[in-house]
């Protein structure tokens, strides 16, 4: 038998070049290594003067961050200063208490690979905070640490009353920040002998947690679960959510139904992975609801012993006060603690790649491991170093304890942002800031390269199956955010749009084990689509233009073509839709919609004796919002509105159009029904960038919306290639007809994991201008009027 | 645009109960009972209760208004004399909500209710900005509400329903759980009326959004901003203004899923596809459980909705003299305790009527039989109840659990508790081998987190039994609702009646701890939903000798199942298990196939109408590569292919169900005639197909965490 050796892995790996704007970025990174290295505090404030996160565009103004600096290298080394200042904080109504308003948050063992587990809990016994486990049962060596909770989740991994009882606390887990309303499923292939035992299933057979519990379909189940756990372990009960439209309400009904405190995580949070579409698109930030769960709470008589947790993105003391001043008790920080033993970001979680041992699958006989006394040492002494730096801070804000800030928001300033978000965070408004973002986004004002980033084609290639190796499925990613508007740049309307995720007062669906309804109807009910997208027009010319028609009638979809295909093929041209000087000159077989455009109205008399549905051509402006009213009562069975057409100063943001468009059709009256029952509203164009745009139009108002360029670039179309007949063979033509079928396939299932996050089983029926749905970011309020929706944050 | 409203999000209990033609009309006691047994669903901020009565006159109106003082309730007055309208026995009192205190009522005698419609929307507009000052909440000719801040029996005291002596044809009864709780003003209480509607509701409607859009297009504007009221409104405008029959309002509102109607025949398909169309956007979504009163001067009618995923409890009863509709079993069982009771299917509407009784069942109608639970219970003549008695009456959830500890941590190992109705946790950390016989209705969340007590309901039990479970016997002589054995993990659950949806869900082994259940009659839809092992029995008893087939589980079955073995007695359509893409789809690849020549003429023609395409015919039928092409329609990295077998059981099958078959039949008093009918069926078996060892399927690389 020969003797491996086994390597110890005790050191940083160097961080790389950063290739793209990251919440995570190099600067965090450093200051985190740099606490876990020393154990002192650092420095107490980042500059923020690029960032775009809500936390950020927030300061303290009796402190001036430079001054405040430079102060603290000069004093830094006199701890005396800081002995007096009390970090210490009581949870669960006083039934736990921490050295620090800290919590290492639930991580599970199988999303780490076991010397992190155990590294979090002993620091947080070494240090006085306290480590949640996530779902998947306890490490033994874990089990064995005092400073834990144990996670009740959907999935019931792990646990049995037992286990229950093991730690201070039990976290009922109904949402995490990176993917609430969404499931989870570790691969049989991360199951090994270690994972198998924690969570007692098979090695090597898969384990799914639902994405709902499926006893908590409303608030007084959650209040069952409470007293059921209650009554079997006498334990203090928490509950884990995502960050979503209602949270106030639902702080305030999990107060009520017993349970000792909330944790809630916001847009922006770390997982081990998660759909891309549900990360970029679902959930609020954390800091522009803490205010009002706080608020609530105090109006309704609930606050008092009750702990309120924040998370999602905590990365540093500052971020600490500033949260505890909005008005939490305690944060909690996952990934944060992950880049404390040297997380390098590669976002590779979820591929069982981890290059700092971090995250990767757990053999039996591993060639290297994480250093577990070394890392104790490392989480630990960030830990110091972060209280540390809190405790200067709190120094700096003339308080003598933790508890003191807790909802101190008069001591806070917003800076570059929009009067009403500052009223949402209660908070004054610095006037003298500029908006950071400009008052009119849209998406003319980006450049095409700017607004096709290279993640993004990354993105749409992985959907066809151009790229990686799940065509037809939804593009996984795991740890960090690039989201905008938090981090990145909007690039259009949609990007302040959030999406709501269900829980606790109903349930998310999981659109792959549970019907959630895609298809739609048009014209009176006359034509049938397998889902609310259709394939928009192409500038392109040539036998891409077969492949799209083929894919329309394969996948039961239209195709706004500017020409019939092939002429005699019935089936082939009920998928299309032609414009009617096509549809006179030629073989009509078949052919159910033609387009007019909004110059020609006239000619809708010429088709008055067939039988086809005529679809008006509008383009995306103020114009077209004007103009609609005077052609309703035409016979026509839709109205397009294309972004690509007569493009120029004028054209406006596709969602505002949209909405605005769906708005006046349900405003005018027909003699015998309403305008909007009669029209369908379809929206297109080059700038329509996916499943997130086509989900947003859809609860804006449009019945189906059309795709073009982002199908193009998912296939990974070559104009070179395709332009001329003859270069191509047969081969070439199906392989990409398939491509294109999985991209459908795959927007599909991106879509119905939004509507499922969303707790709607049916687009057509409960999405199509369902605004309720949506809460915009810091969005300029005029424009947030225009689209019909709700400021995220407010209750 | 108008900024959408949404102020409360409620969760509920909801009762109704709806007398018979030949039957006495019913004391306002009775709704209060009803309700007041399910306190606990709710809290101090609200109850309500509504009555349907038939022979008032059509052209008298009681409107009930809650207003802040006399001065603005003058102003109201001003409006409805601008109107022309006589009014009559004005009534006023003070309730105890803090705001809009003044509960007042009226008599409008008129003709036009079209007339005092428009009054009654413009005045709850005028006094709702900005902000509410009066609230006209009840303006039918038949129907007459009360609600207030407090718990049903205080809120019964303080709209003065308790001292009214009145009765009814029909009642409807909430207790409110909001989950933000704007707890200062009956207005948000439930019941919501609207002319002669009036509705409660249990759960959260997340099509809220859609359903505001069809209403505010239609000239509704003045909501107060809950989603249970915009059902009201939707009810109120699809009967009168709409004219659409009952049934088809209870076929808009609950949404049926499209994949399934196809199984009601082309015209019937036809019909309801244009119906939910026409009228999108009142359809709707979320978890909802609603009972809804109407009646239109001929009958009282009473409607229940209930979601497509069936994600709100509800149970219907029928006796003699009455139909009854509640949140939870106790509630009927408490005001007649020999009630047939029955669970509607996901999805689907109950309908009853004064004239009429029971119209729609919420149940296919060859199978209802089987799934009344009355006769079932049998209470056990041979079992020693003199020793160890608890009287479960009048005792909370809590004080029943004390008691019960109390008792066994005393030495013995076996307690007898009486006249359980709706308690919770019963079972929950009781020492190992101990034992309880159950007597009556035990309520939510029996055995959870069992290890090692054997209990025995002589009655049915509820929601969410034995959820995760290790070890320990449960048997049910009755019927259990929604989510038993939630990720049960070894021990054996055996009820002799039915269960409800999701029965079964992430139910697992582990080594040598394997679980094993055995229903005797049938279960509803998502059995044995994401299964990971172990071994579950449906076995239809009491439809073993009934001449017409029928499928003893519901739709969904066995979806996301990973491991073990499910035995369904009986052909189960394939089309009912797992989770397919709808037949449309499937048909417009095969005619796009067809179009391109890959498949003749022919053979989509069969396919096309076929009356089941699943992927093992289409494998049967198509060429490779055709079959490799429309296999991604329905293939995901999630999915799994399951392995399903229609057959008598054979010699292994024999060996491993022979013994739980016989201890089941023990337990039960089944007859060896019965055991051996069942032995000798034939059975529909599904187990999964390993994925590891079927290489068209895309290499899983995907951790979710």
């Amino acid at each position: 038998m020969s003797i491996k050796s086994v390597q110890e892995v005790s050191t940083f790996v160097r961080m790389p070049k950063p290739k793209q704007k990251e919440f995570w970025d190099n600067r965090r990174i450093e200051h985190l290594r740099e606490l876990a290295t020393t154990g002192k505090a650092a420095y107490l404030w980042e500059n923020h003067s690029d960032s775009s996160r809500i936390l950020d565009r927030l300061a303290f103004s009796a402190i001036d961050p430079q001054k405040s600096n430079d102060e603290f290298k000069k004093i830094h080394n006199d701890s005396s200063l800081i002995k007096n200042i009390d970090t210490t904080t009581k949870l669960a109504y006083g039934r736990i208490g921490l050295s620090a308003p800290l919590y290492l948050g639930d991580m599970s063992f199988g999303a780490l690979s076991g010397i992190p587990n155990i590294a979090l809990a002993r620091a947080s016994d070494a240090t006085g905070v306290i480590n949640g486990t996530g779902e998947g049962g306890l490490h033994p060596d874990v089990a064995a640490c005092k400073n834990i909770t144990v996670q009740w989740a959907s999935g019931r991994f792990g646990v049995d009353i037992d286990v229950l009882k093991t730690g201070r606390g039990i976290v009922i887990k109904i949402g995490q920040g990176a993917k609430p309303g969404i499931g989870g499923h570790l691969p049989g292939s991360k199951v090994t002998g270690p994972i198998s035992r924690a969570r007692r299933i098979p090695i090597g057979k898969d384990a799914v947690s639902p994405a709902p519990h499926h006893d908590i379909y409303s608030i007084e189940d959650l209040g069952q679960r409470i007293w059921a756990l209650k009554e079997a372990t006498g334990k203090p009960v928490f509950v884990k959510i995502g960050c979503t439209n209602y949270v106030p309400y639902i702080a305030s009904g999990v107060a009520a139904m017993g349970a000792d405190g909330i944790i809630i995580d916001g847009a922006g949070a770390g997982t081990g992975a998660a759909p891309s579409v549900i990360r970029d698109n679902v959930g609020l930030p954390i800091d522009l609801v803490v205010s009002w769960v706080d608020r609530i709470l105090k109006k309704q008589n609930l606050r008092n012993g009750f702990s309120v947790i924040a998370a999602g993105g905590v990365s540093n003391a500052e971020d600490t006060a500033k949260l505890l001043a909005l008005g939490a008790d305690c944060v909690s920080t996952g990934t944060a603690t992950l880049v404390g033993l040297g997380c390098l970001m590669v976002h590779k979680c979820h591929i069982g790649f981890c290059p700092a041992l971090l995250t990767n699958k757990l053999v039996d006989d591993p060639t290297k491991v994480l250093s577990l006394d070394k890392s104790v040492e490392w989480t630990s002494k960030m830990i110091f170093g972060w209280i540390e730096e809190f405790k200067w801070i709190l120094r700096e804000l003339n308080l003598n304890s933790a508890s003191e800030l807790v909802g101190r928001r008069d001591l806070l300033r917003g800076y570059n942002m929009h009067e009403e978000t500052a009223d949402i965070l209660g908070v004054e408004l610095d006037h003298s800031s500029k908006s950071l973002v400009g008052p009119q986004p849209i998406q003319k004002h980006t450049s095409e390269d700017e607004y096709w980033t290279p993640i993004l084609q990354g993105e749409l290639r992985e959907l066809s199956g151009s790229a990686g190796r799940n065509p037809g499925e939804a593009v996984i990613t795991s740890m960090g955010t690039i989201t905008a508007p938090f981090v990145d740049q909007p690039r259009s309307v949609c990007d302040w749009i959030r999406s709501d995720g269900a829980q606790v007062t109903r349930p998310s669906i999981d659109p792959y084990r549970e019907e959630i309804e895609t298809s739609t109807y048009l014209a009176n009910g006359d034509i049938r689509l397998s889902n609310p997208i259709y394939l928009g027009r192409l500038n392109e010319e040539g036998s891409i233009q077969n492949i799209f028609s083929e894919v329309s009638s394969s996948m039961g979809l239209l195709f706004n073509s500017q020409k019939l295909i092939d002429e005699s093929k019935t089936s082939l041209n009920s998928s299309l839709l032609i414009p009617y000087s096509e549809f006179l000159h030629n073989n009509k077989s078949g052919v159910r919609c033609i387009t007019i455009d909004y110059n020609e109205i006239d000619k809708i008399e010429k088709l008055s004796g067939y039988d086809v549905h005529i679809m008006v051509r509008f383009p995306s402006n103020e114009q077209t919002i004007k103009s609609i009213s005077s052609i309703i009562d035409k016979n026509i069975s839709g109205i397009i509105v294309d972004w690509d057409l007569d493009i120029n100063n004028d054209t406006l943001d596709l969602a505002i159009c949209t909405s605005e468009v769906d708005n006046i059709l349900r405003n005018t009256p027909l003699k015998t029904s309403i305008a909007r029952n009669k029209i369908n509203l379809l929206v297109e164009g080059s700038r329509i960038r996916g499943a997130a745009d086509i989900f947003k139009l859809i609860g804006l108002g449009a019945d189906a919306v059309g795709i073009s360029k982002a199908a193009l670039l998912s296939i990974n179309y070559d104009p070179k290639k395709f332009r001329n007949d003859s270069n191509e063979s047969n081969f070439d033509q199906d392989k990409t007809r398939e491509k294109l079928e999985y991209t459908i396939l795959a927007l599909q299932k991106e879509i119905k994991l939004l509507a499922g996050a969303a707790g709607i089983s049916s687009t057509q029926n409960s999405l199509l201008g369902n605004r309720e749905l949506f809460r915009s970011v810091d969005l300029d309020p005029v424009i947030r009027k225009r689209l019909g929706i709700k400021a995220g944050g407010a209750p | 645009m108008n900024d959408l409203k949404l102020v409360s999000k409620d969760d509920c209990g909801v009762f109704a109960i709806l007398k018979k033609k030949h039957a006495k009309k019913i004391p306002n006691q009775v709704a209060v009972d009803g309700i007041e047994c399910v306190r606990f669903r709710g809290s101090k901020f609200g109850a309500g209760f509504a009555s349907f009565n038939l022979e008032n006159s059509n052209q008298e109106f009681l409107l009930s208004i809650f207003v802040e003082n006399e001065s603005t309730f003058e102003e109201i007055i001003d409006i409805f004399n601008d109107y022309n309208f006589s009014i009559h026995d004005i009534k006023s009192k003070k309730i105890a909500a803090s705001e809009l205190s003044l509960d007042i009522s009226l008599i409008v005698k008129t003709s036009d209710s079209v007339k005092l419609s428009n009054a009654v929307n413009q005045i709850n507009y005028k006094f709702s900005i900005p902000e509410y000052r009066a609230r006209i909440y009840s303006s039918g000719n038949y129907v007459n509400v009360y609600k207030d801040i407090g718990y049903p029996s205080d809120v019964a005291h303080s709209t003065g329903l308790t001292d009214s002596n009145s009765s009814a044809d029909l009642w409807i009864a909430h207790t409110r759980q909001p989950t933000n709780s704007p707890g200062s003003s009956a207005i948000w209480c439930h019941p919501f009326s609207n002319s002669n509607t009036a509705i409660v509701h249990n759960g959260d409607i997340s099509s809220f959004g859609s359903n505001m859009n069809f209403l505010q297009y239609r000239g509704v504007t003045n909501l107060v901003g809950t989603d249970s009221e915009v059902v009201a409104f939707i009810v109120d405008y699809l009967a009168r203004i709409e004219n659409l029959s009952m049934e088809d309002i209870g076929l808009i509102l609950s949404n049926p899923y499209d994949r399934f109607l196809y199984r009601l025949g082309d015209e019937k398909t036809t019909y309801i596809r244009n119906l939910l169309y026409n009228y999108r956007g009142a359809e709707l979504d979320g978890p909802f459980t609603i009972f809804i009163g109407y009646s239109d001067g001929d009958d009282v009618y009473l409607l229940a909705v209930i979601d497509r995923s069936k994600f709100r409890p509800v149970v219907i009863g029928e006796d003699e003299d009455n139909i009854y509709m509640a949140s939870e079993e106790c509630q009927i069982r408490t005001l007649s305790p020999k009630a047939n009771i029955w669970t509607p299917q996901p999805g689907r509407f109950v309908l009853a009527s004064m004239n009429k009784g029971i119209i729609e069942s919420g149940r296919d109608s060859n199978i209802i039989d089987s799934v009344k639970s009355s006769d079932l219970i049998e209470i056990d003549s041979s079992h020693d109840r003199s020793a160890n008695i608890i009287d479960s009456n009048n005792l909370s959830s809590y004080e029943l659990n004390t008691n019960i500890k109390s008792v066994l941590s005393n030495g013995p190992k076996s307690i007898n508790l009486m006249n359980v109705s709706g308690q919770r946790y019963l079972g929950v950390n009781l020492p190992k081998n101990s034992e309880l016989n159950i007597y009556g209705t035990p309520g939510n969340c029996l055995a959870n987190f069992n290890k090692g007590t054997n209990i025995n309901v002589y009655g049915s039990a509820e929601d969410n039994v034995a959820d995760t479970m290790y070890e320990g016997k449960i048997k049910i002589h009755g019927n259990a609702r929604d989510v038993i054995g939630y990720a049960l993990q070894g021990g054996q659950i055996f009820v002799r009646g039915n269960v409800g949806n999701r029965a079964f869900i992430l139910m697992r082994e582990y080594e040598e701890s394997r679980p094993v259940v055995i229903v005797g009659n049938r279960a509803d839809d998502y059995f044995g939903e994401y299964m990971a092992g172990g071994l579950a029995l449906v076995l239809g008893i009491d439809s073993l000798d009934s001449s017409k087939s029928e499928q003893l589980v519901g739709n969904f079955l066995a979806t996301g199942m990973l491991r073990g073995l499910i035995y369904v007695r009986g052909k189960v359509d394939s089309d009912s298990i797992g989770l397919k893409p709808p037949r449309e789809d499937i048909i417009n690849y095969l005619s796009y196939m067809n179009y391109k020549g890959i498949i003749d003429d022919k053979l989509f023609e069969k396919l096309s109408i076929a009356s089941d395409i699943n992927l093992n015919i289409l494998k049967l039928e198509l060429p490779e590569p055709a079959f490799e092409s429309i296999n991604k329609l329905f293939s995901s990295k999630y999915s799994v292919n399951l392995d399903i077998e229609y057959r008598k059981l054979d010699d292994s099958d024999l060996e491993l169900l022979n013994p739980y078959l016989k201890e089941f039949a023990s337990d039960f008093n089944i007859s060896n005639d019965i055991l051996n009918k069942l032995v000798n069926s034939d059975y529909t078996i599904i187990k999964s197909i390993d994925k590891s060892k079927d290489s068209k399927v895309p290499k899983v690389t995907v951790v979710e965490e």
